[in-house]
């Protein structure tokens, strides 16, 4: 929003008053042990949940307090190749607590985060969250919902706890195939979709493409590929299910059943492949 | 408070920044005064504190291949106990205000995270 020119500078010159009177007040001598961190803030997760090579997931750490801190924030570090996101909501560079930003004292709340191990990675690593927050509580622990506490004074804290994050071996399929039979109007020319739910670790660069096709049957795939890919991206995420959709000419087909084979392809630890079928019920 | 910062220098500093920034108050002393009003407990929030608390438990022992699969981890607890998300929304929006809320809080997770 823009001030008029009088505005603005009544405004700058206010603004400047009471930056000039915050920081002489920050700057005024204060006793040691004045502003310890008094909160009690603490992390109860020593270990999150197990994740397996390859996996991306998020995982939680839950934190108390003995009493209430605000404006909550955490950072989250990883060994070299784990890689961390945060919740889009926050912006994407920190996360926070599930509820609200506010750790109500005695109470518990978590903070969730995305890791993304990689297929080399089949040992136990741990990381590290640094949590700031600010305690509005006063010497005397009186506290107020908002700004001060009972001295008016709001102390900025910085809590870091190390978390182990156990990695286990993959167990169950590296995917599944929801989708076993795809009905086809005779005559017809269009797209359909066959879904795929991932294992437990994603898989990259996740291709589909049918093998020996039944006389009369032609087939395309998206943008004219070779193969098709998952429509949210080239990686099957573990745990999730997206579609491949291929495009079926049955103009020139007979009603009918055809087992028609796929030819799956993906890359985990290495490049894999797999043999599937799709039966097209043509009627 | 610190002898070696007067609380009338602090006071004066307040008061000149209310002055100078048109604020209503120091320190959020009348938001304090309100939320001092709290919600009372009754066995409605206890039952939201105890879907809460045990979630609370269970939460770190699982993952979510999408950042959905959070909420609907707590909403499919809140169902069951005939709860929703809301619900739960305004009752943890209370706690901040509520030290009713928060001693009830306190009284469902006294005995601790069931082992294992």
């Amino acid at each position: 929003m823009a001030l008029r020119p009088a505005r603005a500078r009544a405004g700058r010159r206010r603004a400047a008053v009471v930056g000039a009177l915050v920081a002489a007040a920050a700057l005024a001598p204060t006793p040691a042990g004045a502003d310890a961190d008094k909160t009690g803030v603490r992390a109860l997760t020593a270990q999150t949940a197990p994740l397996v090579p390859g996996q991306s997931a998020w995982v939680s750490v839950v934190w108390t307090a003995d009493r209430t801190v605000t404006d909550w924030s955490t950072t989250v570090s990883a060994p070299p190749g784990v890689a961390v996101t945060y919740p889009t909501t926050r912006g994407g560079s920190d996360t926070s607590l599930y509820g609200s930003d506010t750790l109500v004292g005695t109470t518990r709340d978590f903070t969730a985060f995305r890791l993304q191990v990689p297929h080399t990675q089949t040992a136990p690593f741990q990381v590290t969250l640094r949590s700031t927050y600010t305690d509005t509580c006063g010497d005397n622990g009186q506290c107020k919902e908002q700004g001060g506490g009972n001295d008016d004074k709001a102390r900025a804290h910085i809590t870091t706890a190390t978390v182990t994050v156990p990695v286990q071996p993959a167990t169950g399929p590296a995917f599944t195939q929801p989708t076993t039979t795809l009905a086809v109007a005779a005559g017809s020319n269009g797209f359909h979709d066959i879904a795929f739910t991932g294992g437990q670790a994603d898989l990259a660069d996740f291709t589909v493409r049918l093998g020996a096709l039944p006389a009369g049957l032609a087939v395309a795939y998206p943008g004219d590929a070779a193969v098709s890919r998952p429509a949210r991206g080239s990686t099957l995420t573990g745990g999730t299910t997206d579609h491949v959709s291929v495009r079926l000419d049955a103009t020139a087909l007979p009603p009918g059943s055809y087992t028609v084979p796929l030819v799956v392809t993906w890359t985990a630890a290495a490049p894999q492949t797999a043999a599937g079928t799709v039966t097209l019920d043509v009627r | 408070m610190s002898a070696d910062r007067p609380a009338s220098r602090l006071a004066a500093v307040c008061v000149a920044v209310v002055l100078l920034s048109g604020a209503t108050a120091c320190g959020g002393q009348a938001d304090a005064g309100t939320a001092a009003a709290g919600t009372p407990a009754d066995d409605t929030t206890r039952r939201i504190a105890e879907v809460e608390f045990a979630r609370q438990c269970a939460i770190g022992s699982v993952s979510f291949a999408d950042e959905a699969g959070i909420t609907a981890h707590l909403d499919e607890r809140l169902a069951a106990a005939g709860f929703d998300h809301q619900e739960w929304k305004r009752w943890h929006d209370a706690l901040v205000g509520s030290p009713e809320l928060v001693e009830q809080f306190a009284e469902v997770s006294a005995a601790g995270c069931p082992a294992g």
